[in-house]
C-alpha cells in the first residue's frame, strides 16, 4: 500500500472521529463562530453613525470626528492648562501687588531701598 | 476575485471548524485549550481578512490556526518558565518529545458504550488510536500530514501555510505516514 493509500485510510477515521465530535464541544464551536461572525459585522454597520461632514477621517483606525471621548478629553486638557496659566499670572500680581503696598506704605522714603548703606545697616542688625 | 460574503464566510467557519478543533487538539492535548485556539483563529480571519475572496480562506485559515498554535506553546513557555522560577513545583513543558499519549491519554468515554453494535465499537476504537498515533508524531510532521492529506491543500499550499519548502513538506508528509502507519500497526491495526 503507498503512501496516499494510507493516508486516505487514516483521512476516513479522522472525518469518522470529527463526525462523532461530542454535542458540547460541537455547541462550543458554533458558538465560537458565532462570536466571530458577529466582529465581522460589527466594521460594516460603521458607516451608519458617521456624522455629516466628518469625512470619515480616522485617527489610528478609529473616527475622530465621531468618537466624542476624545475631543471632551482634549478639551479638559485645554482647559486645565489655560486655568493653571491664569492662576499662576493672578497669584504673581498679587505678589507685586503685596510687595509695592507694602513699600509704600512704609515709613521709610523709597530712596531708602536704594541705598547700599541702608541694606548693609539692615543686615548687621539682624540678630 | 470577489470578496467573501457574510454567507460564505459563516458555511467556510461551519466548514472548517471541527477538524480545526481536532488540530488543534492533537497539537495541545486540551480540549479547552483547543477551543480558545479555534476560536482565536475564527476572531483574526473575520477581524483582519474577511475582505479576501473566498478561495483565500482555507489556506488563509490553516496559516492562521498554526500560528495561533505556535503562540499558545509560546505562551505556555513562558507560564512554564515563570511557574517553574516562582515555585518549586513547577512542571515540565508538555512539549516534550518523549511524552507518549498513548500511556497517558484517558480512553474515550464514549468508545466502549455498551450499546454501540461490536463494529461501530470497533471503530470507535481504531478512531481513537489513530487520533493518538497522530498526537504522538513530531508537531511538523503532524501539521504537514493534516494540512496536506486530511484539510486537502496541495504541496505548495501546505509549504505556505508552515513557512518551509515543498521539500521539507514532502519529507514530512512522508516520514508522518510511515510512523503513522507504524504505530497503528504495533498496535494491531492494519491499514
Amino acid at each position: 500500500m503507498n503512501e496516499q493509500e494510507i493516508a486516505k485510510k487514516i483521512k476516513g477515521y479522522l472525518d469518522h472521529g470529527t463526525a462523532e465530535l461530542r454535542a458540547g464541544t460541537a455547541f462550543k464551536l458554533q458558538r465560537a463562530r458565532q462570536l466571530a461572525l458577529t466582529r465581522l459585522s460589527a466594521p460594516q454597520q460603521m458607516p451608519e453613525y458617521v456624522l455629516a461632514g466628518a469625512g470619515g477621517a480616522t485617527f489610528g483606525g478609529r473616527r475622530i470626528f465621531v468618537d466624542a471621548r476624545i475631543w471632551i478629553g482634549v478639551l479638559l486638557l485645554v482647559g486645565g492648562l489655560l486655568s493653571y496659566q491664569y492662576w499662576q499670572a493672578a497669584q504673581q500680581a498679587r505678589d507685586i501687588e503685596e510687595t509695592d503696598a507694602a513699600i509704600l506704605s512704609s515709613d521709610l522714603p523709597i530712596e531708602a531701598y536704594l541705598d547700599r548703606g541702608f541694606q548693609a545697616w539692615l543686615k548687621r542688625s539682624e540678630p | 476575485m470577489a470578496i467573501a460574503s457574510h454567507q460564505e464566510l459563516s458555511a467556510f467557519l461551519a466548514e472548517v471548524e471541527r477538524r480545526a478543533f481536532k488540530q488543534a487538539l492533537f497539537a495541545v492535548r486540551d480540549e479547552d485549550a483547543a477551543l480558545d485556539v479555534v476560536q482565536d483563529a475564527m476572531l483574526k480571519l473575520t477581524e483582519k481578512y474577511a475582505a479576501k475572496p473566498v478561495q483565500e480562506l482555507p489556506m488563509l485559515f490553516q496559516r492562521i490556526l498554526q500560528n495561533t498554535i505556535h503562540d499558545h506553546f509560546r505562551r505556555q513557555k513562558v507560564r512554564s518558565t515563570w511557574t517553574t522560577l516562582l515555585s518549586a513545583f513547577g512542571h515540565r513543558d508538555d512539549k516534550d518529545e518523549d511524552f507518549d499519549p498513548l500511556e497517558t491519554l484517558p480512553a474515550r468515554s464514549d468508545s466502549n458504550s455498551a450499546t454501540d453494535p461490536a463494529q461501530q465499537q470497533q471503530q470507535a476504537e481504531i478512531v481513537a488510536l489513530v487520533e493518538q498515533a497522530l498526537a504522538r508524531l513530531p508537531a511538523r510532521q503532524r501539521e504537514a500530514f493534516l494540512l496536506r492529506y486530511w484539510e486537502e491543500l496541495d504541496v505548495a499550499e501546505t509549504a505556505t501555510a508552515m513557512g518551509c519548502s515543498e521539500g521539507s513538506v514532502k519529507t514530512h508528509c512522508s516520514r508522518a505516514v510511515r510512523a503513522l502507519a507504524e504505530m497503528l500497526k504495533a498496535r494491531g491495526v492494519n491499514l
